[in-house]
């Protein structure tokens, strides 16, 4: 039916194309006014004539019918076009996805990267910032050891110094441990009278004096 | 200024100067005992006196019962008591008469027959004495003797120290 339409159509429009070329080699230019004028109107009429032909051959049904096609031919190309759209977005889509998850994966790893250099950097700070604290530890630890090895030296020498300079009574005060009132005067008398017979001329020009 | 010295003799039990005035006292007492008994009409017996006072009298043959005597001894007694030579003995602890009784008479035998012991006390010295003359300090203690024993100590210390440690001694259990 669409192709009889079609065959209607073109007979249509070459019936068109003759009347036209039919008036236009027909007319021939005139010398004077009258033949312009007379050559208007009946270019007018032909013209006139041609457009009730054409009303003729486009009626109402004809242009309803041509409307129909136009609107199925309309829907048809809406639904292929809507389909190669789909198709489109569809790949466009996918394309897209891809390109998002290259980009976004381009981009996460740019930020791990950035990341870990950054937590890289950050670990070799600390690690020298505990490294000079150790260092700093490690200096002050030989410099109190050596400060408390000399005050301990020191120390001893002073309490051996202390010792000595304080020897007979340190041990005077062991023997008055030791001895307690065990060594009864008795006891020394011997030595007491030994003493005082060794300084006895002394003691006696003391007395005598 | 009387340049006196007393010229009695002192027995052991007559140590120092309170002894001296103890006795002293005694023959105040004596000499009032006296003229009572003689008020009374008794003979003067001087036979109740201390035996410090006993010893003195004997040493010195001196009758109590006799004025003059006991006033010539009065008279020594406080001649000594001023005058007296005097030596001062330190001890660690306090001594008891006997010992002073040894010492005081070697003192008298040795040094002077007259001489007055006054004693003092100082524990810190442990052992031996101190003797103190009228111009001397005799330091016969054991501390004395062991400050100048010092370097004989600080060796004795040193090799103690150096020698191995001895191994512990297990004791028995009964």
């Amino acid at each position: 039916m669409i192709t009889g339409v079609l065959i209607a159509i073109l007979a249509a429009s070459v019936v068109g194309l003759g009347v036209l070329l039919f008036l236009l080699f027909r007319s021939k230019p005139a010398g004077s006014a009258k033949n312009a004028t007379d050559k208007a109107t009946k270019r007018k009429a032909a013209s006139d004539q041609a457009v009730e032909d054409v009303e003729h051959v486009f009626n109402e049904e004809f242009r309803e019918e041509l409307r129909n096609h136009g609107r199925l031919y309309f829907d048809k190309i809406i639904g292929e076009n809507a389909m190669f759209l789909q198709q489109d977005l569809r790949l466009t889509s996918s394309q897209l996805n891809d390109y998002m998850k290259k980009e976004i994966s381009t981009k996460l790893e740019e930020a791990f990267g950035a990341y870990e250099q950054t937590l890289k950097d950050a670990q070799e700070a600390a690690m020298e910032a505990i490294q000079k604290t150790l260092r700093a530890n490690e200096e002050q630890q030989i410099a109190l050891t050596k400060q408390t090895e000399e005050l301990l030296a020191a120390e001893k020498q002073r309490a051996v110094q202390h010792f000595e300079d304080n020897m007979a009574d340190i041990v005077n005060h062991y023997l008055a441990e030791a001895f307690g009132n065990q060594l009864s005067l008795e006891d020394q008398l011997g030595y007491i009278v030994g003493e005082m017979e060794a300084n006895k001329e002394a003691m006696k020009q003391d007395m005598h004096a | 200024m009387s340049t006196a010295v007393p010229t009695i003799n002192v027995p052991p039990l007559v140590v120092g100067r309170a002894d001296i005035s103890r006795v002293i006292r005694e023959l105040e007492q004596l000499d009032s005992t006296i003229v009572a008994q003689r008020i009374r009409g008794l003979q003067p017996d001087a036979t109740r006196v201390t035996q410090a006072m006993s010893d003195l009298a004997d040493l010195n043959h001196l009758d109590l019962t006799q004025d003059d005597h006991r006033t010539t001894l009065k008279t020594q007694l406080k001649l000594l008591k001023t005058k007296g030579a005097v030596i001062h003995m330190v001890f660690a602890e306090e001594p008891n008469p006997e010992f002073m009784s040894k010492m005081v008479s070697w003192i008298r035998e040795q040094l002077h027959p007259s001489a007055l012991v006054q004693t003092g006390l100082q524990p810190g010295i442990v052992a031996g004495c101190i003797v103190r003359t009228p111009s001397h300090i005799y330091d016969f203690s054991i501390s004395s003797v062991l400050k100048s024993k010092r370097p004989i100590l600080k060796r004795l210390i040193a090799e103690a120290a150096a020698a191995p440690e001895p191994a512990p001694v297990a004791e028995e259990v009964a």
